[in-house]
Formats: C-alpha cells, sequence, structure tokens
C-alpha cells in the first residue's frame, strides 16, 4: 500500500513541531490513510489496523481521532465534499451566467476527482454501496450538490425547470457516469465526461441547444 | 418442520403425489416473501438467516435445504424480482406500438410496481449495491439492459442528431438514484406525479430522431 506516499512521515521523537501542526498532520494522514484504504478494498473490507498502517501511524494514535471507522470515514467524506465545494464556488466566481456557472462547477469537481480517482471511488463508489449510515449521509449530499449546482437558477428558468425528482435523476446519473469511468479503470479520465456531463444536466432547465452551446460539445 | 424422507411418506391414494419439487418451490416462494420484508426493514448487512427463518416459519436446516446462505437467499430474492418486472414490462410493451410509448408504458409498469411493492424496490434498488461483489454485477447487469432498451430509441443512422452517447446510463441511473432517495425515506413512489416527469426526462432528449421522428 502506497497510502501515505505524499504525505512524509514526521521525525520520530522530540521534533520541535507545534502540537497544533502535529495533530493537523496526523489528521491529514488519517484521511489519506481512509481514502486509500476504502479506494482499494471497499468500506467494509477495511480495518482500522489498515488504515492506521496506510497512515503510518498507530492504530492507538487512530482512536486519539475518531472512535470508529465510521466517524473517520464521515469526517473524511465531509473534508472532500467541503474541498469540492470551495473549489466549485471558486471556479463559478468569474462567470456571470448561470450556465456557465454550472458548466464551471463541474469541470471542477471533475477536475479534482480525475487528478485523483481514488477520492471519487471513496466519495462517489463506495457509499451506496455501504448501506446504513453512509449511504444516508451520501444521499444527503447529493442533495446538498444538487443545491449548490441549482444555486443561482433564475427564476424564470426554475418557472419552467424540471421537477425536483428530474433535478434528483439528474445528479444522480452525473454521479453514475463518473462511476462508471471508474469501474472501466479510466479514473484518470473522468475530465472527458465534463461536455456530455454539462449538457445531460442543463439540458432540462435551458434546453436542448443552449445545453449543447455551453457544454461546447461539437453536435 | 421437517419432511420425511420419501420412504416414510404415506401412499398418496386416490390423488397426485404432490412432488418433492414442487413443495420446494413453495418452500422457496415463501421464504423469499419472507427474506423481503426483512431485507428492506433492516437492510441487506443487519439482516440474518435467523431473523429470516423466523419471519418464513422454517426451521434452520430447511433454509440450508434451499439456499447456500444469506447471500445466495439475496440472489435468489433479486433475481426474482427483476424477473418478474421485466415480465410485467415485457406483457405491457407486447402490442408494439410507437418507440415512446413502449417506453413510457414500460416506465409506467415499473413505476407501479414500485409503489404497490416498497420493500420489492426498496430490495432491487436501495439494498442490491450493498449486498456483495455478486448482486453489485446482477445491478450493474439490469441497469445496462435498462439502458440498452432505451438505446432502440436511437435512429439506425449513427449521423442523426441525438443526446449524448452516455445519456441512457445517466438516464437509467438517474432514475434509479431518485427512488432510491424516496424509498430510502420510506415514500414510496407516487406514480400520478413521477411517470409525466420522468417520461419526459427520458423521452425528450430523442425528440426529433431516431424512432421519435417517425
Amino acid at each position: 500500500m502506497t497510502a501515505s506516499q505524499g504525505l512524509p512521515r514526521l521525525p520520530p521523537g522530540r521534533h520541535g513541531l507545534p502540537r497544533d501542526f502535529v495533530v493537523q498532520n496526523q489528521r491529514d494522514r488519517l484521511a489519506a490513510g481512509i481514502i486509500a484504504a476504502v479506494s482499494e478494498f471497499g468500506y467494509h473490507e477495511t480495518t482500522i489496523t489498515q488504515i492506521a498502517a496506510a497512515a503510518g501511524v498507530s492504530r492507538r494514535t487512530f482512536y486519539g481521532y475518531f472512535n470508529s471507522k465510521e466517524a473517520c470515514y464521515l469526517a473524511t467524506f465531509d473534508q472532500i465534499a467541503d474541498h469540492l465545494c470551495v473549489a466549485a464556488r471558486e471556479a463559478a466566481a468569474a462567470q456571470d451566467e448561470w450556465p456557465a456557472r454550472v458548466a464551471a462547477k463541474f469541470a471542477a469537481a471533475l477536475e479534482v476527482f480525475s487528478t485523483n480517482p481514488q477520492l471519487a471511488r471513496f466519495a462517489l463508489a463506495a457509499p451506496p454501496r455501504a448501506g446504513g449510515e453512509l449511504t444516508a449521509h451520501y444521499r444527503r449530499a447529493l442533495d446538498a450538490a444538487l443545491a449548490e449546482l441549482t444555486d443561482g437558477l433564475p427564476g424564470g428558468a426554475e418557472a419552467q425547470g424540471p421537477s425536483p425528482a428530474v433535478q434528483q435523476s439528474l445528479i444522480g446519473g452525473a454521479v453514475a457516469l463518473i462511476v462508471q469511468k471508474l469501474e472501466a479503470g479510466e479514473g484518470e479520465r473522468i475530465r472527458d465526461l465534463l461536455p456530455d456531463m454539462v449538457e445531460l444536466f442543463l439540458a432540462p432547465f435551458i434546453g436542448r441547444a443552449a445545453a449543447v452551446t455551453v457544454a461546447g460539445r461539437p453536435a | 418442520m421437517s419432511s420425511l424422507p420419501d420412504h416414510l411418506l404415506p401412499e398418496a391414494v386416490g390423488r397426485e403425489p404432490v412432488s418433492r419439487a414442487v413443495l420446494e418451490h413453495h418452500q422457496r416462494r415463501r421464504v423469499l416473501t419472507a427474506a423481503t420484508g426483512v431485507f428492506a426493514r433492516r437492510g441487506y448487512r443487519s439482516t440474518t438467516v435467523d431473523q429470516i427463518v423466523s419471519a418464513a416459519k422454517i426451521g434452520v436446516g430447511s433454509f440450508y435445504g434451499l439456499f447456500d446462505g444469506k447471500e445466495d437467499c439475496f440472489l435468489c430474492l433479486y433475481d426474482l424480482i427483476v424477473a418478474e418486472a421485466e415480465e410485467a414490462v415485457g406483457v405491457a410493451v407486447a402490442g408494439g406500438g410507437r418507440w415512446e410509448d413502449r417506453v413510457v408504458g414500460a416506465l409506467r409498469v415499473l413505476l407501479e410496481l414500485a409503489a404497490a411493492e416498497p420493500d420489492r424496490a426498496r430490495v432491487a434498488i436501495v439494498e442490491a449495491p450493498t449486498a456483495g461483489p455478486a448482486a453489485q454485477a446482477r445491478y450493474s447487469e439490469t441497469v445496462a439492459r435498462l439502458a440498452e432498451g432505451l438505446h432502440e430509441g436511437r435512429s439506425a443512422d449513427a449521423s442523426a442528431e441525438g443526446p449524448p452517447a452516455c445519456f441512457e446510463h445517466a438516464a437509467v441511473a438517474g432514475l434509479a438514484w431518485t427512488l432510491h432517495q424516496r424509498l430510502s425515506a420510506g415514500e414510496p413512489p407516487v406514480v400520478a406525479e413521477l411517470l409525466p416527469e420522468m417520461a419526459e426526462f427520458v423521452v425528450a432528449p430523442y425528440a426529433g430522431t431516431g424512432m421519435f421522428a417517425r
């Protein structure tokens, strides 16, 4: 397992680093550890021993931060969701029109997942397969992602926009395309989905012709 | 109740003896019906064979005479639910007619089934992805089969304009996600509400192309 690559282990003993830094470093390591382990083995097959080993910390250290695998998973999931949200808003900031903002947000998210497909496995493929609280948490997160995408939707389009049920299908379908890429072993090519995804998502709101234009897909 | 060995069974006089295969078939149905409620209520992972056995009111030995274990029981149940749903869809679209009418007819049948039997829908849509690699593979196959059926709406002329190539997969998986959300929240789908919206979502992208144009 190469989970802690890019996260150099702290030198042992008294390193003179402030405690906050050590805490943040260990938390980040545990996040990287659970992402690597769950994306490789699946949530239920992953053990706390594997997470700690991938993070390069002891089991005891794990329990210093989280009292269960589930708590560690959910905290890490929320960290990824927050990161995606910030990246999406930053990308959209330069755009004035709602459709272009949606396209920019999708672009930012797909870029994150292409750069590290493990994040997509961890945050999109694993939760519906885990059941229980993970799936429930994931359902709420997809609803929040939908709210983020439809934020700023012009009133006129909203009146004619698709129903909430169809909007849920749009976000569910978009995620399914990402998972399909992962299953095909093409995680690094998730970004290639951008034009199709933008068109599929926008068409029910602004019509197909306008959606194709925003998506930039050769029609 | 454990069954007597064949050679100790009383001779059935004057009527056809019920064959072992028929008995077994009925017992399987009974266990699968009971298991549906248990899986839907507790979730696949929290369900135990003991819970299924007591819901079905059979012995543990009889259960293992019919199934290898919990996963095998779940897979048999999944296959049964999907086969019956596909049969119902097949009946609904057997009359032929326009492509878009057949798609809407198929959608109506699936939504009606989910509304009438939310436990079964929950097993097939919410629980199957959680039930291990074999169940996940079957779930993916079901989605792929439905997407393939939808794909018929495209023109044979590959150059004709249509939705992006990934539309069918996104539409089927997206519809499944909407149902997943409703069923997980304990709100069975309302056909009158969902059918018109979903029909438009699935069929409209083909407007003016392929089968839709004829």
